[in-house]
């Protein structure tokens, strides 16, 4: 579904990528970890074409994406969830869920609200409310909703626990994982490997912008090498 | 009397708001400034001048309007894809000054095609004259007054319930996050230059028949007012802008009828000087804050 070859991106000059391979199939959770500043985000916003500058290959469903602005990822199935939600506080629930479904007009947008709102109950009992009104958990479910309102068939996910309370991590993990048996893939990146490896098919770990380990998930939730990215060593770019 | 004065700021503040509305629609999606609106509207209201003179008095008046409105259009969108687009990311000192330089080339470029000398409205517009509770009412102040109403009425409706309105809203709010709703960010920056300048355009050929006036320095002194108001209103907040321009509009016509004409700039500045002192984000605007 998803083939990345040799993907570089830069911030100015700066190098963020320095050449990442991996691959989704469809239906698939893959997760990308790894410590703060290995690029794991800067991977998602390269995909999705919010960062201009970068260069390789990201074949999705058989095209390739490089010339792509994140409206044209959007209307090939592509969403995503950004780190820090980026909900917009000042609309409504309803009017935030509407702008998650301008990309891929054609499909009704009641219908996709429904659903939405059968997922998320809260979102369809707030549906007036601003969106800045919400806790930090309702916020980051109105995110996902937003981004599932345009019926991707690959959903990337930045950092969707950070920040919450437990109960609310749990709640999230439990919603990757039916988003999933829905059938949609999913990307995932997250700081907390653990987690993020225990409902994975795949992953991958990155380290100064490169893939460094990558294997399934029951595998590299018992690789030593793994265990040194969790448990807080920070990456100065000698990689671990 | 009062009454009077109170119709007079009326459309005095509805033509500062054809102008600050566009200030605050440019400053609220691209937090960055236009200084050539005075000049856009300027424009507006010469090539509705010219529209004018083209047409026998009955039809003149309706060309006059989208002449106005497409003449100012035209240059906002230019305005947009020269002095802002090319510097999205770069600091916002850099549009402004070009701008600055727009406005400079435009004014010259309007003194050698039209000449220094003020240019009367073309006819008498005279819509007939009415008298209500002491208040005297001529057709063509009701009528500027009404259009300039309806405008800003027309264009909140547009903000609130369209697509369009949500995806400015949306663009206004976080670009990128725009960008990943699959709005193109670019083209909503450029519609609401092509808006906020077709707006200033109508008040340029509204202000030219109100005071029976056009000239090249037409849209320095407004435009400056208009950005004031905005700000009085809360830059970036479009209802804001049209309070702030009403606001204006209603001090300035008060201190006109009980003080002194001469004073009317002096006092109307003082006291927007102190509104700002004391709600330093305007009188709608709200002091940003972020959740984490």
């Amino acid at each position: 579904m998803l083939r990345v070859k040799d993907l570089r991106a830069w911030y100015g000059n700066l190098p963020a990528l320095r050449g990442i391979d991996f691959h989704l199939e469809e239906g698939e959770l893959v997760t990308l970890i790894g410590s703060n500043g290995a690029g794991k985000s800067t991977t998602l916003k390269s995909l999705i074409g919010l960062l201009p500058g970068r260069s390789g290959e990201i074949e999705y469903l058989g095209e390739s994406l490089l010339g792509c602005t994140p409206a044209g990822a959007l209307a090939r199935g592509m969403a995503m969830v950004p780190e820090g939600r980026w909900i917009f506080p000042d609309l409504t629930v309803e009017e935030n869920l509407r702008l998650g479904a301008f990309g891929r007009r054609g499909h009704p947008l009641a219908v996709a609200l429904e659903r939405e709102f059968a997922r998320f109950p809260v979102l369809g009992e707030r549906r007036r409310q601003k969106g800045g009104t919400l806790s930090g958990g309702e916020q980051q479910m109105l995110a996902i909703s937003r981004a599932l309102m345009s019926n991707p068939r690959l959903l990337l996910l930045d950092e969707p626990s950070l920040g919450l309370a437990p109960l609310m991590v749990e709640k999230v993990f439990a919603l990757i994982r039916d988003i999933r048996k829905g059938g949609i893939a999913v990307l995932l990146v997250e700081q907390n490997s653990a987690q993020a490896l225990a409902v994975a098919d795949r992953g991958y770990v990155l380290s100064s912008g490169r893939v460094i380990i990558s294997g399934p998930a029951a595998d590299l939730l018992r690789d030593p090498r793994v265990g040194r990215v969790y448990l807080g060593y920070q990456d100065f770019g000698g990689g671990i | 009397m009062l009454a009077q004065q109170l119709f007079n700021g009326l459309i005095l503040g509805g033509l500062y708001a054809l102008l600050a509305v566009g200030f605050s629609l440019i400053v609220g999606i691209l937090k960055m400034i236009t200084f050539a609106h005075g000049e856009v509207f300027m424009a507006g209201a010469f090539a509705g001048l010219a529209a004018l003179g083209l047409f026998s008095p009955g039809v003149a008046l309706a060309a006059a309007l989208p002449a106005a409105a497409g003449g100012a259009a035209i240059l906002g969108a230019v305005t947009e894809l020269v002095a802002f687009r090319p510097f999205r990311r770069g600091p916002e000192m850099t549009p402004a000054l070009i701008t600055i330089g727009f406005s400079i080339i435009l004014q010259a470029l309007a003194l050698m095609l039209a000449g220094a000398d003020t240019k009367p409205f073309p006819f008498n517009p005279d819509f007939g004259r009415w008298t209500a509770g002491g208040v005297v009412f001529s057709g063509l102040e009701l009528g500027i007054a009404g259009l300039a109403l309806a405008i800003l009425a027309g264009l909140g409706l547009v903000i609130a319930r369209t697509d369009w309105g949500l995806a400015l809203r949306a663009t206004a709010a976080h670009f990128q996050a725009a960008q990943l709703m699959g709005i193109n960010t670019d083209r909503v920056v450029l519609s609401a230059f092509v808006l906020a300048s077709g707006m200033a355009g109508i008040g340029g050929i509204l202000f030219g028949a109100h005071y029976g006036a056009f000239y090249p320095l037409m849209g320095v002194v407004i435009s400056m007012k208009a950005l004031a108001a905005a700000t009085l209103g809360g830059i970036g907040n479009v209802g804001g802008a049209v309070v702030g321009a009403l606001l204006l509009g209603l001090i300035e016509s008060l201190v006109v009828g009980y003080v002194s004409a001469n004073y009317r700039d002096v006092i109307a500045f003082s006291i927007l000087i102190l509104v700002i002192l004391i709600r330093p984000a305007g009188i709608l605007g709200r002091r940003e804050e972020e959740k984490v």
